[in-house]
């Protein structure tokens, strides 16, 4: 303990001395509502005394002071029954807190930031919380990512490199348009409308709650911005409990090198393989005792030739270079994070501020971040409350990859026999250097975001509540990239020398404004009528104001100012802007009614209009209406102990969606670009517009149940349907109309699925506490009818429809191999009838057949959590199945591509000549591009694209209270902890990663020690 | 306490108005709907003046497809080097394969008609423009709607030719859809006939607009009349062909203009007196002969046309010059090859460029030469003769002897001049299928172009309908021999 005591006094230097001891009973335990929630911020006081504290995050709550036995403890937090129990010198006291329906008249007006956030609105909507604390474990410095997994339905889908913004749909899609431009969800911050880039910069330390809103009902509020889901964050408020709180919390690790996908050749293997491979330009054909007696084979020198050649051979395979280690590098994680909470029952604050700094896998990638926030919550007597929010925040994100030649492909590239010094064989022709090879690009992403928003909440007599928030968001994202004058691509171009190196520079300012006014009458008669009436406006604007500028001629330096401004040709330096304010008004009323919190009633209407589209097809509805029913609250079940709850709800709405239109599609537009003819500016047509336009409809009918089983099992189910009507797509029309494609309604789809989560707390005692939580989330789609056609195919080139009347539209399809053909070595397919089908010919439409789903319809978590004293261990899975992914090849090399190095395996599986027998890679004589049906995937080139991931793994060590009592007093608790985020992925899919398909893409592990104070 | 009271009532009166206020304030923020955008201007108001829209013409004219090169490779004018294998589709191009054949077809068809559609925009809009005595707005926009017709004429006869069997196989073949205005349809193919009565009305109808252009970009009235007799020795009406064709040259500034300091410049973007109508593009041209830098490009001069050049033609030094690749394993005799000139020289001299050009004047001698000898008049291949003269000389090349010419063996001459003229510019194409049947019947039967495997009669002379366009359009019909 001296050693763990010395430590903790080196790592913080706090000075001890200053500090006495003081003695009296200390009580700690776990408040929680009646569903096993924790309600972190429930408060805990000694009745007629000064001592009092509140939860953590967790629920859990220590209160140590001067009091007797006897005296009565008060639990109490916003919208529940005050607890009482009287101290009987327990150690132990855990609490569960009822609701209190009539309770909010009573209680004074508590700062709810978020104004949509209708209690009523809960009771037959799906509205699912994120764990916080358990997405508080996880060091990853992108925040949407972390969300893999949180709430089943919520899929997170990683695209790229570190920093690089994530897919995020909730429930699928509900549109035949692809892109996250139309199926985003809406992100709403405290009541206030944000991007989706400001969401990824955001702090999880500053976060209080994240909901994740799924259904009409609990979505139509929003309105048509709503199509696709709602995640609301609330920010961290004021203590208003009068203690000042600080809280810091330090994360400092590493990032590994995470799963290496594909093993390359090793020098004997390749060299091997480049002999068989027969080109001349690979050093293990070109020194070989085969071509020097095939090339020369009248030289007098023959044998000397053969015994030099040897001799480079053996000096290559001395060297065995991993190119993945070399490239691939571990590097470090930090993230420190502070908060300050304070504040009287009349005035309360919270400032916080945090640096997260990640280091990629590969050099040159990296990203870090600042943010800070600070919220005043003012008390205006018993009128109501008045906050302001402000929040800052920096963001940087360094990469190189983005041209064709990303350095990670190099781990594919380099030869096992090559040097970071020496020759590089694989990049033959040019004089290139190893250093020349790792830059070929390079990007300096900035962001940096600034807010502030102010709400009142007042309440001018009891029944009638009047909320308004407005707020101005801004995002200033800056970028600056260069191919410098040594790349590949620069070098290989015509242009002069004082041409080369190309530098793009750009700055875009995002603005959100928006307000929100809501008027809430909410009355209890004769205790058991609860009556809502809401009525709400909205308006909502955005501008984005961009201007950019791409020069030549920089050579390697990344400065504007280094642009050659001379040059006069297809290089000259160009200036681009980009220009866009829209905005939107919502108006909408809603109504509930609950029956003795048995019977609920809910239902709205939100009118929405959009200063994209013209005049009259401006205004667009969405309504829900939805029931809940508690059975659990039957005098015949109340004193049950084996069903304690049991709830059920469903909904139904229809919200008309016009994401992703733009006034272009509706009307004849035109707008200028740089380009130019002659002398004269272009004034292009944007697209041929449609003038019987109208917005798509979704309906989407909703049932969830939910049941709890002697306290301890809690299960929810969900099942949806989403009928998708007048379905928008840009579908192609005939050419000879002068543009490839139109907007229209085309047809009517379903998105259905189903969502299961199951917590059983296994072990709840006072020194043991275990608990398991599964989730499984299942989504599908289908194309239900298509108005003009029943088949419709969106690239020509296509054989197969991207969108058929009764099938899915995520379907990979391709054909059906036999295998390599022994004589001809080239691969054979299985034909319609069974008859074989040779590579050379063409490709038809009969032999496609659907090889699997492109999205994996399946996804969930499990976490597993574990307490023992004061030991925390907690561990969150992620999985995907049922989706199959395309392995791209192109690590097996052809005879023209010998002096790459090739996968492991290739030499044994590849076939080289007449007689070859089971053979998975064609013959390496053949280019693959010039067989027509090598371009389709086929049976044996996708792989199942499933996936577990430990995406955390976190053991926690709370330094016990009376410990830091006696020797620490000013600290009120102390956490250690070892946390650990993307440990490991077990997946079949046998090359590089089964998410993004790519190496740059894998997620990296980061594995860090935690310290956190609170004082 | 009293005080302290009041003090308290006064304060809530004071936030009571404070909130009001801020109520209203966040009430009437701005919430208008009608924002304009910046740089976007939508209907009715958007084309209001000429300027306006010769900008949006100019779209029509910057994205005009360029097939040169392609159509170069699909006749004689070039032969493979050792690399063509490597980029698969110019090789099967080149080998008159089906599949680069449709994506060629693809490109043309779908930048032709996205000219025609704007073309027809223009027309559209310029009909509600009021203009209030401004002669000088009146003629700019005299000359927008004179230009728009002259490019559909212009794209409905490059499709025509593409697409559509030749005059010769028969007027009332099918031909290609006529477009005549910007609305989405799905149109039929109206016959060859009717065709190029439309593209011959279109040019007539622009030729009535008293107008004048600005550069040689534009459709100037006499590019006009180079197209008309492009056009009537299509249809076969020589007498008309050579009126405009002499017309053409008259008007140009006479024979003199193709001396030989003009031919220099036709590669650059210097003045050439030579050039009737050129096509101004923004982006690298010609780039698609090149491989990389190392290994040189896919295709050099047939040489059984560069043996035609005599030593002193001045078409012969911008046909062919040595290059040297920049490949470090070979040696610098090894690394040095002939390459193709013209367009290809300027891009590996590293010299920008931004005039491909359309028509020049000896384009418009071989029109006159051509339809003066098939016109069957009297002093017809004497005039033949003359032309041809002038042009050669200007050319450096030896003269034809006056006498003792038949029609057909005098045409033969002058198609070869022709094709020494134009190689790699994609003109010879149209004289293979225009002439494939007669003239030209032994075009691919010698030399690295015999793999070329197409008959006088093969389907592959008419382009496919593109998919884009029968996928989506019931009433259009495919081209025989090729897949639906």
């Amino acid at each position: 303990m001296k050693l763990f005591h010395f430590v903790f006094l080196a790592v913080f230097c706090f000075p001890l001395s200053l500090f006495s001891q003081s003695v009296g009973y200390v009580l700690q335990g776990y408040i929680t509502d009646s569903e096993g929630e924790p309600l972190p911020g429930a408060t805990v006081r000694v009745q007629g005394l000064t001592i009092g504290t509140s939860a953590d995050a967790e629920g859990h709550y220590v209160l140590s002071g001067k009091w007797k036995k006897g005296d009565f403890i008060r639990f109490s937090f916003v919208g529940m029954k005050e607890v009482r129990i009287r101290y009987s010198g327990q150690e132990q006291l855990d609490v569960v807190m009822q609701k209190d329906a009539h309770a909010l008249g009573e209680v004074l007006v508590v700062a709810r930031q978020n104004i949509n956030e209708l209690d009523i609105r809960a009771k037959s909507g799906v509205v699912q919380r994120v764990d916080m604390v358990r997405l508080n474990s996880k060091p990853m410095i992108n925040m949407p990512l972390a969300l893999q997994g949180a709430v089943p339905g919520l899929v997170v889908i990683n695209t790229g490199d570190l920093g690089q913004k994530p897919k995020i749909r909730i429930r699928g899609n509900s549109s035949f348009r692809k892109g996250d431009m139309v199926n985003e969800p809406l992100y709403v911050k405290d009541g206030q409308i944000i991007s989706s880039e400001t969401f990824l910069t955001l702090n999880p330390m500053e976060i209080k709650e994240i909901k994740v809103l799924k259904d009409a009902v609990a979505c139509a509020l929003y309105g048509v911005k709503a199509a696709n889901g709602v995640i609301e964050i609330t920010s961290l408020r004021g203590n208003p409990e009068g203690r000042i709180t600080t809280t810091y919390s330090l994360n400092m690790g590493i990032t590994t090198r995470g799963h290496r996908g594909i093993k390359m050749m090793d020098t004997e293997e390749k060299l091997e393989l480049e002999r068989r491979l027969q080109n001349p330009i690979a050093p293990g054909y070109l020194y070989s005792e085969d071509y020097i007696r095939k090339y020369h084979a009248g030289s007098p020198d023959l044998e000397k030739m053969i015994t030099s050649g040897k001799a480079v051979l053996d000096s290559l395979r001395m060297i065995h270079t991993d190119w993945f280690n070399e490239l691939i590098r571990l590097n470090t994680y930090q993230n420190h994070s502070l908060n300050v909470r304070g504040g009287t029952d009349k005035t309360s604050y919270s400032i916080s501020a945090g640096y997260t700094r990640q280091g990629g896998r590969i050099e040159g990638n990296d990203t870090q971040r600042f943010t800070t926030s600070l919220s005043l919550d003012q008390q205006l007597g018993r009128l109501g409350y008045l906050s302001l929010s402000t929040n800052a925040g920096y963001g940087r994100i360094n990469t190189p990859n983005g041209s064709d030649e990303a350095p990670t492909d190099l781990v594919y590239k380099l030869n096992p026999y090559e040097t970071k010094k020496g020759r590089l064989y694989s990049f033959p022709k040019g004089n290139y250097t190893y250093e020349d090879l790792l830059h070929q690009y390079k990007k300096e992403a900035t962001d940096k975001r600034g807010g502030i928003s102010g709400s009142i909440n007042l309440k001018p007599f009891k029944e009638l509540s009047v909320d308004a928030v407005a707020g101005i968001d801004i995002l200033l994202n800056e970028e600056l990239a260069i191919v410098p004058s040594t790349s590949i691509k620069e070098r290989n171009s015509y242009e002069k020398a004082e041409a080369l190196g190309k530098l793009t520079k750009s700055k875009q300012v995002t603005m959100n404004v928006s307000s929100n006014i809501r008027a809430t009458y909410n009355k209890v008669m004769g205790d058991k009528h609860d009556v809502t009436f809401g009525t709400n406006f909205d308006y909502y604007m955005t501008d984005i104001d961009r201007v950019d500028i791409t020069g030549y001629g920089v050579g390697t330096l990344m400065s504007p100012a280094a642009i050659n401004h001379s040059l006069t040709g297809y290089r000259r330096p160009a200036v681009g802007s980009f220009k866009e304010k829209t905005a939107q008004i919502g108006v909408g009323i809603v109504a509930g009614y609950s029956y003795d919190a048995t019977y609920d009633l809910f239902a709205t209407y939100k009118a929405d209009a959009s200063s994209v589209l013209p005049k009259e097809k401006r205004w667009n509805s969405a309504w829900a209406v939805g029931v809940g029913w508690t059975p659990s609250r039957y005098a015949f079940l109340k004193e049950n102990h084996v069903l304690t709850r049991l709830n059920l709800r469903a909904s139904y709405g229809r919200i008309a969606n016009l994401a992703g239109v733009s006034g272009d599609a509706t009307i004849g537009t035109f707008s200028y670009y740089t380009n130019f003819y002659s002398t004269a500016r272009l004034l292009q047509l944007r697209a041929l517009y449609n003038l019987d336009l109208k917005p798509e409809q979704t309906t989407s009918s909703d049932f969830s149940l939910s049941v709890e089983l002697f306290r301890r099992i809690s299960l929810e189910a969900n099942v949806y349907r989403r009928e998708t009507s007048d379905a928008l797509l840009d579908v192609p029309i005939p050419l000879s109309n002068g543009f490839q494609s139109m907007k229209r309604n085309i047809g009517v789809l379903r998105n259905e699925g189903y969502e299961f989560s199951a917590l059983f707390k296994v072990l709840d005692g006072k020194d043991w506490r275990l608990s398991l939580r599964g989730t499984l989330a299942y989504n599908r789609n289908k194309v239900i009818d298509l108005y003009y056609t029943d088949r419709l195919y969106i690239s020509e080139e296509a054989l197969i429809p991207d969108y058929e009347v009764g099938k899915p539209y995520d379907i990979l399809f391709g054909l059906r191999s036999l295998g390599v053909n022994p004589i001809t070595g080239l691969p054979v397919f299985k034909g319609a009838n069974g008859e074989e089908v040779l590579a050379t010919q063409g490709v038809s439409k009969e032999n496609i057949v659907s090889l699997g789903h492109g999205t994996p319809p399946y996804s969930g978590s499990l976490n597993f959590s574990f307490s023992y004293r004061n030991f925390d261990f907690d561990m969150d899975f992620y999985y995907v199945f049922g989706g199959i992914r395309t392995y791209n090849y192109t690590y097996i090399r052809s005879q023209d591509k010998a002096y790459l190095n090739a996968a492991k395996g290739q030499l044994q599986n590849m076939w080289f000549e007449r007689g070859d027998k089971e053979k998975r890679y064609h013959s390496p004589f053949y280019s693959s591009t010039a067989i027509h049906s090598l371009d389709f995937p086929n049976t044996r080139t996708v792989g199942k694209s499933d996936f577990l991931r430990l995406s955390m793994l976190s053991v926690r060590y709370r330094v016990p209270v009376a410990f830091l009592q006696k020797h620490f007093n000013f600290v009120k608790y102390a956490n250690v902890a070892f946390q650990a985020s993307n440990l490991f992925t077990l997946t079949p899919y046998g090359e590089t990663d089964p998410e993004t398909g790519s190496l740059a893409g894998t997620l990296q592990p980061v594995l860090t020690l935690n310290f956190s104070l609170t004082f | 306490m009293i005080y302290n009271l009041s003090s308290k009532a006064v304060l809530y009166d004071q936030l009571k108005k404070l909130s009001v206020c801020l109520f209203l304030f966040v009430c009437f923020t701005a919430c208008s709907l009608n924002i304009p955008y910046e740089n976007q201007y939508s209907d009715p108001d958007a084309i209001s003046t000429a300027t306006k829209a010769r900008e949006l013409l100019a779209t029509a004219y910057a994205q005009l497809p360029d097939a040169s090169f392609e159509l170069s490779v699909l006749s004689d004018d070039f032969e493979p080097n050792a690399i063509l294998p490597k980029d698969v589709s110019l090789n099967s191009l080149y080998k008159w394969q089906t599949l680069p054949i449709e994506q060629l077809a693809l490109t043309l068809w779908q930048g032709y008609y996205g000219s025609v559609a704007i073309a027809n925009a223009v027309l559209e809009r310029v009909s509600l423009i009021k203009i209030e005595g401004n002669p000088k707005e009146r003629q700019s926009l005299q000359a927008v709607i004179a230009e728009a017709k002259a490019m559909k004429a212009y794209c409905f006869f490059n499709l025509l030719r593409l697409f559509a069997p030749d005059y010769a196989d028969g007027s009332t073949n099918e031909g290609i859809p006529l477009k005549s205005k910007l609305e989405m349809e799905s149109l039929p193919r109206a016959d060859v006939k009717t065709c190029t009565d439309t593209i011959r009305s279109l040019l007539t109808e622009a030729l009535e607009m008293d107008y004048t252009v600005s550069d040689e970009y534009w459709f100037s009235p006499n590019s006009l009349y180079y197209l008309m007799a492009e056009l009537e020795l299509y249809t076969h009406n020589y007498e008309q062909a050579a009126h405009y064709a002499d017309k053409v040259i008259a008007a140009q500034g006479g024979y003199e203009t193709m001396e030989e300091k003009s031919y220099r410049t036709l590669w650059t973007d210097a003045t050439c007196p030579e050039r009737i109508f050129s096509w101004f593009t923004e982006n690298y041209y010609y780039i698609g002969i090149n491989m990389t830098k190392e290994a040189g490009d896919y295709l050099t001069v047939n040489t059984s046309l560069l043996s035609l050049y005599e030593t002193e033609d001045v078409r012969r030094k911008a046909t062919v010059f040595p290059f040297k690749l920049a490949d470090n394993t070979l040696t610098d005799e090894k690394a040095t090859v002939q390459c193709f000139g013209k367009y290809n020289k300027e891009n590996k001299e590293k010299r920008n460029f931004h005039t491909v050009n359309r028509y020049r004047v000896s384009g418009a001698c071989f029109i006159l030469a051509e339809a003066l000898t098939r016109g069957g008049k009297d002093k017809g291949i004497q005039e033949a003769i003359k032309t041809m003269n002038r042009y050669l000389s200007a050319r450096k090349a030896a003269l034809l002897p006056e006498e003792g010419w038949t029609g057909e063996k005098l045409l033969a001459i002058f198609l070869q001049e022709k094709w020494k003229e134009f190689v790699g510019e994609g003109e010879r194409y149209f004289d293979l299928k225009r002439l494939r049947k007669t003239l030209l019947s032994e075009w691919n039967t010698t030399g690295a172009v015999a793999v070329k495997n197409v008959k006088p009669d093969d389907y592959r002379w008419n382009f496919p309908i593109p998919k884009g366009e029968y996928l989506y359009n019931d009433r259009m019909t495919q081209n025989d021999g090729w897949s639906k």
